[in-house]
């Protein structure tokens, strides 16, 4: 019999291909394509045009990122693995506990090292894509019991992260940090790239019907593979071991970990993120933090991405010495931390700056110091009465923290003790642009940090003697009711104001005669330039609403009310 | 299998064996156990016969014991010592003296108290209670360490005295019980009569006897290997096969340490990169970066007001800007968890792997580049900038202006039916010409040497005499027309009413109509329909009249010197919306909808056809050089021809922002004028070149405006002044007003 012709595929069907049509392809349940596909970071296209034989509202891949998939060994561990839910299923309905058990332990699994070198080919790209990474890891590792989430993920999730808050703070590349009502947000730079990232807050996570979560446990197990290597890799690169050991230098904490659970304590302690870990040769200094090649790196950086040409540029004029200076606004500061305050944030933020940190030392392991050292400078509080103070620390609340390391500077503490109303903590990745509104707040800080509080105080002088001359001003307007006649003024043409308006006049006929193509593209640009004036104008208004209300106290925490002044 | 099954019998046979034994001994060493009890009584008959006198009540006393079957096995023991031989006899002597002694007081002591610990009774003088429920006394004065010594010193039985601690009692331990003791050490069999190497009886023995061992006979399975252990059997090696098959036999590691080990450097090697690939990949974008409004403590004004908050709330969560309410805490400490963060992290994680992506280009381009590089309009001076001048007087609606050509008067005509004529400088209305019906269209004479004015209203065309500024003029006028009268009448005389059924002309004489003739109306033009617009030819003898719905017929030449009209075209191309002459060659422009046909008049042929892109054209201007036009349209558009060029539109303007109803040019000054319903005139620099290479040039200058704007309409109509460089512009407001520089 003479063989059948296959029929070409050609057009539309050549490219493309439906997700069904994968499927049957590549042999896989939707649950595993799915898988699979956020495994390869494999994503759908969208056509450009509809061509026939192809439906609107269908799920498209590109045929060659299907081949791509079944190129993938992986996928072998989803066919095992479907057979072996097979087996499983039937020695279920068999009651065969020896088949269920060996099954069971010998449960296929695949390793996903060769999909992220596939995916991000150098290390590079690897840091560029970590946002999404360090999220999810810092979210899975704030997860405790919670249905569908394996504890061995929530374990490595949270190892991971402390080993990578360990580098950054040896490495001393934080460089932002906010905190939002949904988490803390950082921001570092490592190696060129910026790494934003955001850790919820320490609540116990509940759990959402709507929310899958084998497709954020796979996503999870990409993301911890990532993150394991980029840890490696970054601690390599400043000489330090991987996995992490902790220094002990004291003879005192060798005692505390002892027995079978040393390995269990030692994560304690790294937890703690208060124990620098010791690099293999100290006396380098770490390969980034070289002035020269960070320029370089820079410099390369620029060439790659045009859009971040002119924030390199800035940054490089920025001389090492004072970016050195900058990474360090608290050395020689001792913090203690009471027990009600963010504990490992604020470790993170003042080690990252060169601070010391200690608590309490039954709040948590790795205390360095005890709150009755005369050597505290600062004491992190979050609560109305504090019994027994010491006279020579200041007691500050946690803002203070953050602000200062986002002013790069020791913001003055006045505005920050304990019993006093903050002033608006503000974002710090909020980029001025033009016609944006500007808080008021933001000059003020700006003012503090180029340590201009003496102009403040001069201005509280000034309005003090306000009255005064009001009075005077009364005087003068009683003077001024006896009947007159003044001589008429010249009515004065303002130049300026007829020049701009006459300027204005000629852009709006020259907007006339745009011709209708690149009309378009001008209105939208100008709509949109509008609607942000008009944004920051309402805010504005809110804004003197909001002032006139307060009255003159209290505004800009130039005169910061104290609740209960305790001295 | 053979092999398994000859074990389990020689298991079999060694349980026997034992069984066997054991029976042996027993009946060997205890054979009053072993039988019944009456065989005790042939023993102790024997004992009886060996000793004689003093063990006798004893003996009585214990196989009560034993008739009452209380302790066997202390009984056994006691029974079994007549067995014993020589020398150790003596010592049981001795023993059994003492038990003698001992017993012979009381009876069997026995506690009662069962398998308590006998602390309990440290407080207590006695131990517990005997048989009768007395208690029993705890013996006392033995402490002392002295007596102790003293005992140890002189009674020989001291080592082997034990006390008992449930009655507090000292034993003294038979040579039996040393005997068993020291067996038990030494790890022998405790029984001294158990014989380890006994005869063996090749009972089963592998020579074939010839009679069976047991009475009965063997069944056949016992002669065949069993069935339901082969079963078992090879199931177990089907499971060892299979195990061996999956490979499952390999010892179990741990998962997840195999499976997320980090320790290698993964990028030592650069990856090969598959370019293809790479190319297409669009990263993902980055989530966009947190506000002011999100910090949980953000300065007042990013916190909603109570609209703002309805408002978000009433959205749909795909339309708001932020998907949070801005909320502002005093202290760190009150922040609670946000409870969305999980779906949040979700739905990016969807973006991910759901979304289709799309590389966008944003257009990075300043605002500013897109504006035309123009001359300034205040290089381009002079052109009308400021209102001069507002005219008062129509009633309602002023359709139609013109100038005088000496720039002295202008006359307007409205929807109030009155055609009025102003002088320029004061703004004085000379005269009110009242006519029948509202008036559309009204023009000068462009002759100086006629005084006259033809006004459009409704279906009649009126010519007038406006009889203002020079008086010879107007006088000339008048016996110019009163010639034609004249010959009219000679025609009519000669050739009857030729024209009669469309066009009708009715001279007006002082005599005929008093009124109309000191009104000035000197001629009537009757037509069949509505006329809307007048024009006439540069020299004043011919003009044009359309009247849209006319069809053929709509566009209708009149020559004023023999008062004869003329169709020009015989068939219909589309409604007409306005006609114009050319200032200087025998040209005449039809203005359809949709296009302008420009014919020659001489050669009565069609020249050239314009389009104009536009479905409603309103109106046509012609450039005083002839080689320019430009077209008005009612969808915005403001069109200009070169007319040398293309037959399609040179620059396109839409910078009215309605309908525009009358474009002009300026006679002598590159200007030219649009009005629109937007109550706006706009007046352009519209400079044409000699040389023909260099096309126009065209800016606009100014936005003049005052007009109001009344039932949708803002200006209608606008004319330059001749001399000037004025604009003349009358609206729907019912104002005339005029714009100098």
């Amino acid at each position: 019999m003479a063989r059948t012709k296959r029929k070409a595929v050609v057009g539309a069907k050549r490219v493309y291909m439906t997700r069904r049509k994968a499927m049957e392809r590549l042999q896989l349940t939707l649950k595993d394509f799915r898988r699979l596909c956020i495994l390869k970071g494999v994503y759908p296209v969208e056509p450009k045009k509809l061509k026939t034989g192809m439906t609107r509202g269908k799920t498209y891949y590109l045929r060659d990122d299907i081949r791509f998939l079944a190129r993938d060994p992986v996928i072998w561990k989803f066919w095992e693995y479907k057979t072996f839910l097979k087996k499983m299923t039937k020695a279920t309905a068999k009651k065969n506990e020896l088949t269920l058990q060996t099954l069971r332990d010998n449960a296929p699994t695949y390793k996903m090292d060769h999909i992220v070198k596939e995916r991000y080919p150098t290390f590079n790209d690897a840091l560029k894509d970590l946002d999404d990474a360090l999220c999810m890891c810092f979210l899975y590792a704030n997860f405790s019991k919670v249905k569908g989430v394996p504890v061995e993920i929530v374990d490595l999730s949270r190892r991971l992260t402390l080993e990578f808050m360990h580098y950054v703070i040896e490495s001393q590349s934080l460089q932002k940090v906010f905190i939002s009502i949904k988490g803390y947000y950082y921001q570092a730079e490592i190696m060129g790239q910026t790494i934003t990232w955001v850790v919820p807050h320490q609540f116990v996570l509940q759990a959402q019907p709507e929310v899958d979560m084998r497709v954020m446990r796979s996503f999870t197990e990409f993301y911890i593979t990532l993150l394991g290597f980029v840890n490696y890799k970054l601690y390599s690169s400043i000489n330090m071991y991987y996995p992490p050991r902790l220094s002990l230098k004291k003879e005192t904490d060798k005692d505390m970990i002892v027995g079978e659970d040393k390995q269990h304590a030692l994560y304690e302690y790294i937890g703690s993120l208060n124990r620098s870990l010791p690099r293999s040769k100290t006396d380098e200094i770490p390969v980034e933090n070289k002035p020269d090649e960070f320029d370089e790196e820079e410099a390369e950086e620029s060439d790659d991405e045009n859009g971040d040409e002119p924030k390199a540029k800035k940054r490089k004029t920025v001389s090492y010495h004072k970016m050195v200076k900058e990474q360090n606004i608290f050395k020689n500061l001792k913090f203690f931390l009471n027990r009600e305050v963010p504990r490992e944030s604020l470790t993170f933020v003042i080690r990252s700056f060169g601070g010391q940190v200690s608590w309490d030392k039954t709040s948590f392991v790795g205390a360095t110091f005890s709150e009755d050292d005369p050597s505290i400078t600062h004491q992190i509080v979050d609560r109305e009465v504090i019994p027994n103070k010491y006279m020579n620390r200041y007691y500050i609340q946690p803002q203070w923290v953050y602000d200062s390391v986002n002013a790069r500077t020791l913001l003055p503490v006045e505005n920050y003790f304990h019993d006093v109303i903050l002033p608006p903590h503000l974002s710090p990745f909020v980029e001025n642009t033009e016609g944006g509104y500007v808080p008021s707040d933001v000059s003020y800080q700006q003012n503090l940090a180029f340590g201009e509080r003496k102009v403040d105080e001069e201005e509280n002088e000034e309005d003090e003697s306000e009255p005064e001359s009001e009075e005077e001003a009364v005087e003068h307007y009683e003077k001024d009711l006896k009947m007159k006649v003044k001589a008429g003024k010249e009515e004065k043409v303002d130049k300026k104001r007829k020049e701009e308006l006459e300027k204005a006049e000629e852009k709006r006929m020259a907007v006339m005669m745009i011709p209708k193509r690149r009309k378009r593209l001008y209105d939208k640009i100008m709509y949109g330039k509008r609607r942000n004036i008009r944004n920051t104008e309402k805010l504005k208004e809110k804004r003197e609403k909001y002032e006139a209300s307060q009255g003159k106290q209290n505004f800009k925490g130039k005169k910061a009310i104290r609740k209960k002044r305790q001295d | 299998m053979e092999d398994k099954e000859t074990v389990g019998e020689s298991q079999v046979i060694r349980k026997d064996e034992d069984s066997q034994d054991s029976r042996e001994s027993t009946s060997s060493s205890k054979p009053a156990q072993a039988c019944e009890n009456c065989k005790i009584f042939n023993l102790l008959w024997l004992d009886y016969q060996i000793f004689i006198s003093t063990i006798i009540l004893v003996i009585f006393q214990k196989s009560f014991a034993i008739f009452t079957n209380m302790d066997i096995e202390l009984k056994a023991d006691e029974i079994k010592f007549p067995n014993d031989q020589g020398r150790q006899v003596n010592v049981t002597n001795l023993t059994v003296d003492r038990m003698e002694v001992d017993s012979s007081d009381e009876e069997d002591i026995r506690n009662t108290v069962g398998n308590i610990p006998i602390e309990w009774y440290a407080d207590y003088d006695h131990i517990g209670y005997d048989w009768d429920g007395k208690k029993i006394m705890k013996v006392e004065g033995d402490d002392g360490e002295v007596e102790d010594f003293l005992n140890k010193m002189e009674d020989p039985y001291y080592w082997r005295t034990v006390t008992d601690k449930s009655t507090g009692r000292k034993i003294i331990l038979t040579d039996k019980d040393i005997d068993l003791i020291q067996r038990i050490r030494r790890g022998d069999v405790p029984d001294p009569n158990f014989n380890p190497y006994p005869e063996h009886i090749d009972t089963f023995s592998h020579e074939k006897s010839i009679h069976p061992v047991i009475e009965y006979n063997l069944r056949k399975a016992e002669f065949r290997a069993s069935i339901s252990e082969k079963r078992l059997i090879s199931k177990y090696v089907s499971k060892i096969k299979n195990a061996k098959r999956l490979g499952l036999l390999k010892q179990h590691k741990k998962k997840d340490d195999e499976r997320f080990s980090f320790n290698y450097d993964l990028w030592k090697k650069e990856g090969e990169i598959d370019h293809k690939r790479h190319k297409r990949h669009i990263p993902a974008p980055k989530l966009l970066p947190p506000g002011h409004e999100e910090s949980y403590n953000p300065p007042p004004e990013y916190l909603f007001d109570e609209e703002e908050l309805e408002k978000w709330k009433e959205s749909e969560p795909d339309e708001r800007k932020i998907n949070f309410i801005p909320q502002k805490f005093e202290h760190l400490r009150h922040v609670p968890g946000y409870e969305k963060f999980v779906k949040e992290r979700f739905d990016r994680c969807q973006d991910l792997y759901l979304c289709p992506r799309m590389r966008k280009n944003r257009v990075q381009v300043d605002p500013e580049d897109l504006i035309p590089n123009l001359p300034k309009p205040k290089d381009l001076y002079p052109f009308p900038c400021l209102l001069s001048l507002v005219y008062n007087g129509h009633t309602d609606k002023v359709r139609s202006v013109d100038v005088e050509p000496e720039g002295q008067f202008i006359v307007s005509g409205g929807d109030d039916s009155t055609c009025r004529i102003w002088e320029v400088i004061t703004g004085r209305c000379f005269r009110t010409i009242q006519l029948d019906q509202p008036i559309k269209s009204v023009e000068w004479c462009p002759v100086k040497s006629k005084s006259l004015i033809i006004v459009a209203s409704w279906t009649n065309v009126y010519i007038i005499n406006p009889d203002i500024g020079n008086k010879s003029i107007s006088l000339e006028t008048d016996k110019l027309l009163q010639e034609l009268v004249e010959k009219q009448k000679e025609e009519t005389e000669a050739l009857g009413t030729k024209t009669a059924s469309y066009i009708e002309w009715i001279h007006v004489t002082k005599e005929s109509d008093e009124d109309a003739w000191n009104q000035g109306i000197r001629c009537i033009i009757k037509h069949k329909f509505e006329v809307t617009q007048v024009t006439w030819h540069q020299k004043g003898d011919y003009f044009a009249s359309v009247a849209p719905k006319g069809a053929n017929k709509a566009v209708v030449i009149h020559q004023l010197s023999k008062s004869k009209s003329q169709v020009p075209f015989s068939k219909s191309k589309g409604i007409v919306s306005c006609v114009s002459f050319h200032p200087n060659k025998p040209l005449f422009f039809v203005a359809t909808q949709k296009n302008v046909r420009i014919y020659n008049l001489a050669k009565q042929s069609l020249i050239k056809k314009l389009y104009s892109n536009s479905n409603s054209i309103s109106s046509i201007a012609i450039h005083p050089g002839g080689d320019n036009a430009i077209i008005g349209c009612f969808d915005l558009r403001l069109s200009w021809f070169d007319l040398d060029l293309s037959d399609k539109p040179y620059k396109t303007m839409r910078y009215h922002k309605k309908g525009v109803r009358k474009v002009a040019y300026h006679k002598k000054y590159p200007l030219f004028a649009s009005v629109s319903d937007d109550a706006s005139t706009i007046v352009s620099h519209g400079r044409v070149y000699d040389d023909l290479n260099q096309n126009a040039l065209i800016v606009p200058l100014k936005v003049l405006r005052g007009h109001q704007i009344t039932d949708d309409l803002g200006v209608l109509d606008c004319c330059f002044h001749p001399k000037h460089p004025w604009v003349f512009s009358c609206g729907a407001d019912g104002t005339i007003r005029l714009y100098t520089h």
